[in-house]
């Protein structure tokens, strides 16, 4: 190998060098934008997996299956809905489906196959004579050919059809030997008729009562059940009827789910089950705090009677918090989470949108005192354990959380899982006691059990309060934040401004989120800077590194901050000067964002284009940022696409980044219009506006 | 994903929606990345990765699916699908920066220009043939590994190897005449 072969070998190696890391930082560059939704994730997801036929046992079955599928149907009659008639198609064609296939059906590929197919399908599974016809025809689909060809040809051979005349004579007959279409619909509706008198007999009129909805005490720390005026301890896994009331000691903590409804009750909450209707569940709220996580049925409706107020739920998840105040009076606060909320008393009604919250005065008898406060969430209210326990709890079930994603605390909790599943204890559950116990005394476990509590409790950091994040409207953002109050023990304790894609937790700890402002002094509580364009999650942690771990002491709510580029600046007027063989332009300087560089695009004026980068033109020159003016040689290239050749042309010089992985122009001057000739470049005593 | 277990996975897939499941979790973000970088468009971009893998579902429980590179093969398909979206879009709008003959991946390729240093080598590879311009965004921007390349390409390795030569040696002179002009 010579000296320039190995010279080549080493150029090449470095080029490649260079473009794995252009490709490396363009792919970090762009890894936001080119991640999928997850919403879209998810569904594309569930619709192929839904698409999927049900599991095979092997390949040849698989193939028969696919044929099965391909097979003519029968024809679609007017009173059937397409889903009904895909069911009874399945019920009532044994041989449709791969798993009825004898063996000899499942690996037949040939014609001549067709008939051991035939003779091998045991009889019993379909005593018509069309079943078979489906057979024949199902099976030679493999090489005749696409799915649904009702009208292919069928191989020679074939069973019963011998020809395409033959099969198609058969069609019609094959209509009308489906089984259900034997019966005349009066005698469906005599037999209908009948098999609901001979129920209503054998096990009388409860069968037609509607189901109730089906509720547990999911999990349950010092909850007293309150049934017929009976008072006994409330344990995780017991039945809870309509009727029933369950109060929670201040000290306890308990979760009920109402079909697939969570009503989580914080310490002194007290709630009675008024219905248990699929579609209509009803709660008395009597006091405290719950949180209700909802899903509300097509047409029905989640209720929540606080005194003479109902706060009915158009959606997902919502908190109710009711107390007693100094005048004797209560006052009850909503909070709309998760989607909207309905609000309705005597002389009330409102809707609150997701993120208001209505505060209600109710006087001792229960009724509205003054007008509803309604408001957005404060950001203190959103940032409460409580709160944050609850959106945590919501996660750890799977359940959708909306913006309760952004209160999420990513450590890891004292409560680790979410809805504990009710274990077998020796707590008498059933002895009720001569009087209601208002305040129920735990009974101690006798064997201490790992089972956990789903008691939200405090699980990170202190609340620091809430972060305020201003546009200043010039590309950079203002953070303010309440001053730590907690000791700094000195020197290795920071303010970080962590963030993370939207809808990722920003989290210093344990995730090593990125963060914009680090080694602010106890004393900072504002940082202003450029941020780059992008649609981030944002908090405030103040992190202590002094025992060489990472503890964040204390940190903010989170704020979903989305950056869009900045408008477009004008610099002004394009200066253009000249000399023999050179033509210098100048400029106004960026004064925003930071920026890649500048480019002197440039059009021809008998092309009648606007010059601009992202439009495609081309440029004589890339001047660096901070540059303001630049001296170009005509006739040969100076750094852009293409050489400062002599002719007429607009131009004009451009500010260009990629905030969001596209060419951007943050700032440009008008179009000048400029002669360049060999010899004297003569630049256009006039400039047109900007566009 | 290690071949064995993506073969694995592939013949599972044709009885088993968990296999196809983990097929999915692994290259959806992986496909969806390979199509934005050449659309820069998520509504579209979306689109093309659900008739990607739509037709993934379609031919992994064929019989006859070839399970060489079901990675390569998912590329190949979501290439196909850009190339077409893109001839389909130019029947009826103007792709401003897409001249004849051009093939999309120009989007792809414009990216991971605007990240190279040296303006020199920025615009030589611009100035790059689309035979070339293709390899090297698949290899260095796209960081697909050799199997999928080929797939993509529908050639062998060794003509990828020759191709990825060529495509380097055609930059290298690319450079040394762009700083030829521009001293």
């Amino acid at each position: 190998m010579s000296p320039d072969d190995l010279n080549e070998i080493e150029q090449l190696d470095g080029l490649a060098a260079e473009l794995a890391a252009a490709g490396r930082l363009a792919r970090v560059d762009h890894a936001n934008r080119e991640l999928p939704e997850p919403a879209f994730a998810v569904s594309l997801r569930a619709r192929l997996l839904r698409d999927l036929p049900a599991p095979m046992t092997a390949d040849g079955l698989a193939q028969t299956s696919d044929t099965g599928l391909a097979a003519p149907m029968p024809p679609v009659r007017p009173l059937d809905a397409p889903e009904r008639l895909q069911d009874r198609r399945h019920a009532l064609r044994p041989f449709s489906g791969a798993s009825y296939l004898s063996p000899a059906a499942a690996t037949a590929t040939t014609p001549d196959d067709i008939e051991t197919i035939i003779a091998t399908t045991p009889t019993d599974m379909d005593p018509t004579r069309a079943g078979k016809r489906w057979a024949a025809t199902a099976a030679a689909t493999p090489w005749g050919g696409s799915p649904g060809a009702m009208d292919a040809p069928p191989p020679a051979g074939v069973g019963e059809a011998d020809g395409e005349s033959h099969i198609s004579a058969l069609k019609p007959s094959m209509r009308w030997r489906i089984p259900t279409r034997v019966l005349p619909s009066r005698w469906i509706a005599v037999g209908l008729a009948a098999s609901v008198a001979i129920a209503s007999l054998i096990y009388g009129t409860t069968i037609f009562v509607p189901a109730r909805t089906v509720a547990t005490a999911n999990q349950a720390d010092a909850a007293t059940l309150i049934r017929g005026g009976a008072s006994s301890v409330l344990s995780a896994g017991m039945q809870l009827h309509e009727g029933d009331e369950i109060r929670v000691a201040a000290a306890g903590a308990a979760t009920l789910q109402l079909g697939d409804n969570y009503v989580r009750m914080a310490g002194g909450a007290d709630v009675q089950i008024k219905s248990l209707d699929p579609n209509h569940v009803n709660v008395n709220q009597v006091t405290g705090r719950v949180y209700h996580r909802v899903t509300v049925p097509a047409g029905g409706d989640y209720q929540v009677e606080t005194a003479t107020v109902i706060w009915q739920a158009t959606g997902t998840a919502f908190d109710i918090d009711r107390h007693v105040t100094s005048g004797g009076g209560e006052q009850v606060l909503g909070l709309a989470l998760y989607d909207g909320l309905e609000v309705r008393g005597p002389e009330l009604q409102d809707s609150l949108a997701e993120g208001m919250s209505a505060t209600i005065v109710l006087s001792p008898d229960g009724m509205v005192a003054g007008s509803p406060v309604i408001g957005p969430i404060t950001a203190q209210a959103l940032a409460s354990e409580w709160l944050v326990a609850n959106a945590d709890l919501d996660a750890r079930l799977g359940l959708p959380l909306g913006r309760l994603a952004a209160l999420l605390t990513p450590e890891p909790t004292a409560t680790p899982t979410a809805e504990p599943t009710p274990t077998p204890t020796d707590e008498p559950t059933e002895a009720p006691t001569a009087e209601p116990t208002p305040v129920p005394t735990p009974v101690p476990t006798p064997v201490p059990t790992a089972r956990p509590t789903a008691k939200p409790t405090a699980t990170g950091p202190a609340s620091l309060g809430a972060l305020t994040v201003t546009n200043n409207g010039d590309g950079t953002y203002s953070f303010s934040w309440p001053k730590y109050t907690g000791s700094w023990s000195g020197g290795n304790e920071y303010y970080k401004l962590v963030h993370a894609d939207y809808p990722k937790t920003p989290n210093f700890g344990s995730s090593g989120s990125d963060y914009w402002a680090c080694n602010t002094a106890p004393d900072d509580t504002s940082w202003t800077d450029s941020i780059p364009v992008g649609n981030y999650n944002v908090r405030l942690q103040v992190v202590d590194e002094s025992g060489g771990k990472t503890v964040i002491r204390s940190q903010t709510n989170i704020v979903h901050l989305v950056v869009t580029p900045p408008p477009t600046q004008d610099l002004g007027v394009l200066g253009i000067s000249s000399t023999p063989g050179t033509v210098t332009f100048s400029w106004t300087g960026y004064s925003g964002v930071p920026f890649s560089y500048y480019k002197l695009v440039f059009e021809t004026v008998s092309s009648g284009k606007t010059p601009s980068y992202p439009d495609g033109s081309d440029y004589w020159t890339v001047p660096s940022p901070g540059t303001t003016n630049v001296a170009l040689t005509v006739g040969v290239g100076n750094g852009g696409s293409k050489p400062l050749l002599p002719g007429d042309y607009q131009v004009r010089i451009q500010a260009i980044g990629y905030p969001s992985g596209c060419a951007y122009v943050y700032g440009q001057t008008s179009v000048a219009t400029v002669h360049v000739s060999a010899a004297t470049p003569t630049p256009s005593p006039s400039s047109t506006p900007s566009s | 994903m290690a071949a064995d277990r993506e073969r694995t996975l592939v013949v599972r897939a044709r009885e088993d929606c968990a296999a196809f499941a983990e097929l999915y979790d692994f290259y959806l973000p992986r496909i969806y990345g390979f199509i934005y970088r050449r659309v820069q468009d998520r509504c579209v971009a979306e689109d093309l990765t659900s008739m990607t893998f739509q037709r993934a579902l379609e031919n992994v429980r064929r019989s006859d699916f070839r399970n060489d590179s079901f990675g390569g093969w998912l590329y190949r398909v979501a290439s196909n699908a850009v190339v077409d979206h893109v001839r389909r879009d130019r029947r009826y709008v103007s792709m401003g920066n897409l001249e004849d003959g051009e093939v999309p991946g120009d989007l792809a390729l414009d990216a991971m220009a605007a990240a190279l240093d040296r303006d020199q080598l920025q615009h030589a590879l611009l100035g790059l043939s689309n035979t070339h311009r293709e390899v090297l965004v698949l290899r260095f921007y796209d960081d697909l590994d050799v199997p999928e390349i080929c797939a993509v390409l529908g050639c062998s390795r060794e003509a990828l190897a020759v191709r990825l030569h060529r495509a380097l040696r055609a930059l290298r002179l690319a450079v040394a005449k762009e700083s030829a002009d521009v001293a």
